[in-house]
């Protein structure tokens, strides 16, 4: 009874002195890999406005739009579920799922995309990319 | 004034409002809270507070800007709340805990006499006293915020605080009857030979564990429960009353570990410190004293980390049915074995 | 004293809990449920079988999502009468068990947390993040994956992924010590777990308990033995069942299982054929209608049995979709079990059931 009360004792003392598990998200970014489905992206030369991503969407987050006189869809952020089944049916391959994960804004409206900012790539990431290095049950696991 | 000399006044001052007065307090309550979510965060793996204050990684600051948040945020009063009780409550549990620091001895004053701002020889049961008084303040608060969770947490608090000071004052018995006083300065003498956690460490534990009951620590933090009762009968203060309730807590970690330290480890007892023994022999004290104060500070913050929450049923059985007889066995045997230690300690 | 726990309240999430307290027992227990109520059933009617996935799987979203989206397209292949290839099969069994595992962390944490156990929190959310990870890599979401698909998987196993899970699995085992020493074999967990909500497997039968919590009670169902879906057939492991029903049994029931998983995952990794991984190169080509009828499936996701009911009148979205969730079905325990207890019980009992209020009002 005494070693199962001093057991967790020790085991989180010992635990003090591993390493965190924590990435320090502004400075320290984890890798986000290959097929990680961010903000959708359309490529504006490729898209022929066949509307097949909109019949698709199961959120009405895609709509045609007039834009410079060709018919190409209109992204709303705050509707997209990332289902990524526009991506899947597209023809001509002209949406993608870019990394980006950081588009929180202030007002609803600039949640809508409209063709122009829909086709522009993210920023890049800012501060250090790390992904998870070592696993070790001694140490800890070490990002970096 | 006060029928004092000029160089008592000044004395005086100093130890009201720098050592063991209102400084020390305050800057070991906000040591210890940055201790605390630190050294709990590393033992969740997490990075803890990070940003404030100097040094990258540490967030010394953390506690002090969080002080000045809640002193900004509004004060709100439930509507039906008893409005007087309902503010009195945290300033005089910040008060009563702050109160008891005033008779606990520190360290020996190189003049004669005893580091200490109000020297009495019963100061043990002044502690005692003001210890008992705890839970009246709980009631009170809960019961004037008038919401049935507070309710809840405040019989919580006053079924636990006085369940628990039973044992507690069973084993001071122990060390009253070694001491043969009640003063806190007379105990730390008697151990100059031996510390007292080797002659009584039933005893030790015993008020270890009834000392966590006391300060409301994880595995007895059973008033506060998050789960049960959202926050027990601090749930309904805001900005700088929650604030003070808080504070009067770790005031109240700050009373028990000095206590713990004067009872059983020896207070400032231990070998001189070389550079700090030639400025003042005081000062060598403080260091041993606090040095004993960090270990048993430690001891009661990682309840936190490793214990998940008794029930209240459990925690009042093991309270009745397991402390008070093994703190009644404690006296027994300090009495049945007095003949073996009492030249050990030089009586 | 009527207490009102909850929609509000750290531990009930979105349940309220209407209770008749005395000082500290709990003498009667009502649930009020519905505040995360959605619809799916109606919305799945309105859209094609297709779009349905990503909706259905909102159900369960941030626990068991390949739980949920499994039983989905396995009751639309029924009735579509589409075989699978075995490839899409393995990655299926994989994915939902990399998430059952997820689901089981996330359940161990909040048992932790519901006696205000920090650590426990912290540690298995930590190692949840490396399962997540695997399922970002697989599917490219961290809970809402949208994987399975009608006719297969939508996604291939990344390169190195394989030889990945199976360090991070290894590296759970170990973990999973660490667990039970800190949490199943610590004292002060056994006293307050231990013979607290005790449901005994013919109660368990009758309320109509299902996954983990009924095995728990000593009941041995699993779906994934007794009617096997997917490949479950070709896999050895065992279904482990507690002995009293109390809280303890079910909440080391989720350790147990999350080695049972790694054993089915390991098998899964090594056994893993090639081949496609839909029934048509291109997803279209699955018919975009059901033939008139109608299908049941059931699977065991992370909670218990999903059971799907499905009836079609021929046209591209489905007539009627009916869902039977696990936490649903889990719910006549609780006011069984919460009364005459004290308040501290409450909220063990509720979290050890490892309720998920989405599930229940879906």
């Amino acid at each position: 009874m005494v070693l199962s009360i001093l057991r967790p004792f020790f085991l989180g003392l010992y635990h003090v002195f591993k390493r965190t598990f924590t990435v320090k998200h502004p400075y320290e970014t984890l890798k986000p890999p290959e097929r990680h489905r961010g903000r959708l992206m359309l490529n504006m030369d490729r898209c022929i406005g066949c509307s097949s991503c909109v019949k698709i969407c199961p959120n009405k987050a895609l709509n045609l739009v007039e834009f410079n006189g060709r018919k190409l869809p209109q992204y709303n952020a705050g509707r997209c579920c990332f289902c990524v089944l526009c991506v899947d049916i597209c023809p001509v391959l002209a949406l993608s799922m870019t990394h980006e994960v950081e588009y929180s804004v202030y007002k609803k409206e600039d949640h809508i995309y409209p063709p122009d900012r829909f086709s522009q790539p993210p920023e890049p990431v800012k501060g250090k990319i790390v992904t998870v290095k070592t696993l070790d049950k001694k140490f800890g696991v070490k990002h970096g | 004034m006060l029928g004092l000399s000029f160089v008592e006044l000044i004395e005086l001052f100093i130890k009201v409002l720098i050592f063991p007065g209102t400084l020390f307090s305050l800057l070991f309550s906000i040591i210890v809270i940055w201790f605390e979510r630190k050294f709990l965060a590393r033992m969740h793996l997490r990075i803890g507070p990070l940003h404030v204050g100097p040094f990258n990684r540490l967030g010394l600051f953390q506690p002090i800007a969080d002080f000045l948040k809640l002193v900004q945020k509004e004060i709100i009063t439930p509507s039906k709340a008893n409005n007087f009780l309902y503010r009195l409550m945290p300033m005089l549990a910040a008060f009563l805990s702050a109160l008891s620091i005033a008779f606990i001895p520190y360290a020996l004053d190189p003049s004669g006499g005893y580091w200490v701002i109000f020297y009495t020889p019963l100061s043990l049961l002044v502690i005692l006293v003001i210890l008992t008084a705890k839970p009246f303040i709980m009631v009170g608060a809960g019961w004037a915020a008038n919401n049935k969770y507070c309710t809840i947490g405040a019989l919580r608090a006053a079924f636990q605080l006085l369940a628990y000071e039973i044992p507690i004052v069973l084993s001071l018995v122990g060390i009253v009857i070694v001491a043969r006083s009640f003063d806190l300065a007379k105990i730390v003498e008697a151990q100059s030979s031996v510390w007292l956690i080797i002659l009584q460490p039933i005893g030790f534990i015993v008020i270890l564990i009834g000392m966590m009951a006391e300060l409301l620590r994880r595995p007895f933090d059973i008033p506060l429960a998050e789960q049960e009762v959202v926050f027990g009968w601090p749930t309904e203060y805001t900005g700088v009353q929650f604030a003070l309730v808080m504070v009067s807590e770790y005031f109240d970690l700050c009373v028990t570990a000095s206590l713990i330290t004067i009872l059983f480890l020896g207070g400032w007892s231990g070998p001189a410190i070389p550079l700090l023994h030639d400025i003042s022999p005081m000062l060598s004290g403080i260091f041993w004293f606090l040095l004993k104060m960090a270990v048993i500070t430690v001891i009661i913050i990682m309840g936190r980390g490793v214990f998940p929450r008794l029930r209240i049923d459990q925690l009042l059985e093991s309270g009745w049915t397991i402390l008070i007889p093994f703190a009644i066995i404690q006296i027994l045997i300090t009495l049945a074995t007095a003949q073996w230690w009492l030249p050990l300690i030089g009586g | 004293m009527k207490l009102s726990m909850g929609p509000q309240h750290p531990v009930t999430s979105h349940f309220r809990f209407i209770l008749d307290v005395d000082g500290d027992a709990v003498l009667n227990f009502e649930w009020d449920v519905g505040y995360t109520h959605r619809g799916i059933e109606k919305i799945a009617e309105n859209r094609i079988y297709v779009q349905n996935i990503p909706v259905v799987e909102r159900i369960n979203s941030y626990c068991d999502s390949i739980g949920t989206t499994l039983g989905y397209v396995e009751v639309v292949e029924e009735l579509m009468d589409i075989q699978i290839p075995d490839r899409a099969k393995y990655l299926r069994v994989i994915a939902a068990e990399l998430n059952r595992i997820a689901s089981h962390l996330y359940a161990v944490s909040l048992v932790g947390i519901s006696a205000g156990f920090e650590t426990m929190l912290m540690w298995t959310i930590n190692d949840r993040e490396l399962i997540l990870d695997l399922l970002v890599k697989l599917s490219g979401q961290r809970i809402t994956y949208t994987y399975p698909t009608i006719g297969g998987v939508r996604w291939d196993m990344p390169d190195g992924f394989k030889e990945e899970a199976l360090e991070r699995l290894g590296y759970l085992e170990k973990r999973l010590e660490d667990y039970y020493r800190m949490m199943a074999w610590n004292r002060t967990f056994q006293m307050r777990f231990k013979n607290v909500g005790i449901l005994k497997s013919s109660d368990a039968v009758g309320l109509g308990i299902v996954g983990p919590n009924l095995r728990a009670s000593g009941v041995k169902v699993d779906v994934r033995k007794d009617e096997p879906y997917e490949v479950y057939d070709r896999f050895d492991f065992e279904v482990p069942t507690g002995k009293n029903g109390d809280s303890f049994d079910r909440a080391s029931m989720r350790l147990k299982e999350i080695e049972q998983s790694i054993v089915i995952l390991r098998q899964a990794l090594k056994d893993i054929p090639n081949g496609p991984i839909k029934c048509s190169p291109k997803g279209s080509k699955v018919p975009p209608t059901a033939p008139r009828g109608e299908a049941y499936s059931r699977v065991e996701s992370a909670r218990g049995e999903f059971g799907y009911y499905l009836v079609s009148d021929g046209k591209s979205k489905p007539y009627r979709l009916k869902i039977s969730t696990p936490s649903f079905r889990n719910l006549p325990a609780l006011p069984f079990l919460c009364r005459n207890i004290p308040l501290g019980d409450i909220p063990v009992i509720f979290i050890t059931f490892d309720y998920i209020p989405l599930d229940v009002d879906r």
